[in-house]
């Protein structure tokens, strides 16, 4: 079969089939859809993994500002707001950096390159990331003692702890570990979902694209 | 320049090269719904990266640029299930939508199209739209020389993917 032939059928079934009016244009580009490129997708699951750690991370440290009383508690304070805030920050740089690539560094096979190396960055240091894992126990137990300062109005974390009984507090240690217990790794099944299948797909592009130079 | 004077000359080059636009995703995706959202995608995505854009260079490049990266980056569930059960339909099948949207011939085309690489189906569609060498290499970034020999590869497959749906033009 002579391949014009083949050319013109195509040239045929995709000619003025369909035409777009400067109108429908301009109301397409207004149009915010949620964007289906696989940078989109993992773009908006980086921003509700964001979203989410910050929250936690004001609740925490709301938590820790009523109840802990001490006279360390500016110092406990103000350590415990760097160490969390520090990975959430430079969470925050990755995705500024994911967030800003755009398709026109390069060719085709350059600009993919780029964007999986941005994301690769991301896999990789979320992959790792435990901090994020440790947020939830964290916000559990702030809950826990926001809880209990609802209820008793006690508002320092030590005498409320005193006022436990032993079997309140083993309740509770069990609660947080079978929560931690269900929440980490249906956290981990969450960003393999969301980020690592989305990945591995840009990956098998581009490699597809550099077998077919080096073929 | 103010944004509605950036809106009208970014919308007044879509509509003389929109063709790219719905060449591609007639290029990547089966059914209707699949290309809507891919053309919508593109668009988006041209609109991001207008400012961007450099203007002494030529304007189809960029556009089949970006149009074939957002094609490539596309993300869909149930891609793969599409695709295998499009491949599967026989070929004496008549189903009046598919009649009513394309013909026979182009059906046909599309299975062996679909039986392509994404890798390939970005070079043929820069030939099928009689794009010179050095344009589709500097496009996918594949050398010059190697350009040639990947499209008589992809046409040699195409050509045997349509004697195997039994299409005898």
């Amino acid at each position: 079969m002579d391949f014009n032939e083949i050319k013109n059928i195509w040239k045929d079934s995709v000619k003025e089939k369909e035409r777009l009016s400067s109108g429908q244009i301009e109301a397409m580009l207004k149009i915010k859809s949620k964007s289906n490129t696989a940078l989109g997708k993992i773009k908006s699951s980086f921003k509700f993994e964001l979203i989410t750690g910050a929250g936690m991370y004001l609740f925490i440290i709301t938590g820790l500002f009523i109840l802990v009383n001490t006279p360390q508690s500016i110092m406990l304070f103000v350590v415990v707001s760097l160490l969390m805030g520090i990975p959430l920050f430079f969470y925050y740089q990755t995705y500024k950096k994911i967030r800003h690539s755009i398709y026109t560094e390069g060719n085709l096979k350059q600009s993919l390159r780029s964007t999986t190396n941005n994301i690769e960055k991301f896999v990789i240091s979320g992959k790792n990331n435990y901090f994020k894992y440790a947020l939830i126990p964290l916000a559990t137990i702030t809950g826990m003692f926001m809880g209990l300062y609802i209820g008793t109005g006690e508002n320092n974390i030590i005498k409320i702890f005193d006022s436990l009984e032993t079997r309140s507090i083993i309740k509770m240690v069990v609660l947080l570990t079978v929560f931690s217990g269900i929440m980490i790794p249906f956290s981990k099944y969450w960003f393999k979902k969301k980020f690592k299948q989305h990945y591995i797909e840009l990956k098998k592009c581009l490699k597809e694209l550099e077998e077919e130079t080096n073929n | 320049m103010n944004k509605d004077t950036i809106t009208k000359e970014f919308t007044e080059l879509i509509e003389d090269n929109q063709g790219i636009i719905f060449n591609v995703s007639a290029m990547y995706c089966n059914d209707l719904t699949c290309r809507k959202d891919l053309v919508q995608e593109i668009l988006l995505q041209l609109w991001r990266s207008f400012p961007t854009y450099d203007k002494t260079r030529k304007y189809t490049t960029w556009m089949y640029r970006i149009a074939l990266n957002t094609a490539i980056s596309q993300w869909r569930k149930d891609k793969t299930k599409k695709e295998v059960a499009m491949d599967k339909l026989p070929v004496t099948v008549t189903d009046d939508d598919i009649i009513n949207e394309k013909s026979e011939r182009v059906r046909i085309l599309n299975i062996a199209i679909n039986r392509l690489n994404k890798a390939e189906k970005s070079i043929i569609i820069l030939y099928m739209d009689d794009y010179p060498y050095d344009e589709i290499s500097e496009i996918t970034g594949i050398s010059v020389s190697n350009v040639g020999v990947k499209i008589n590869r992809i046409k040699k497959k195409l050509q045997n993917h349509l004697k195997e749906l039994g299409y005898g033009l």
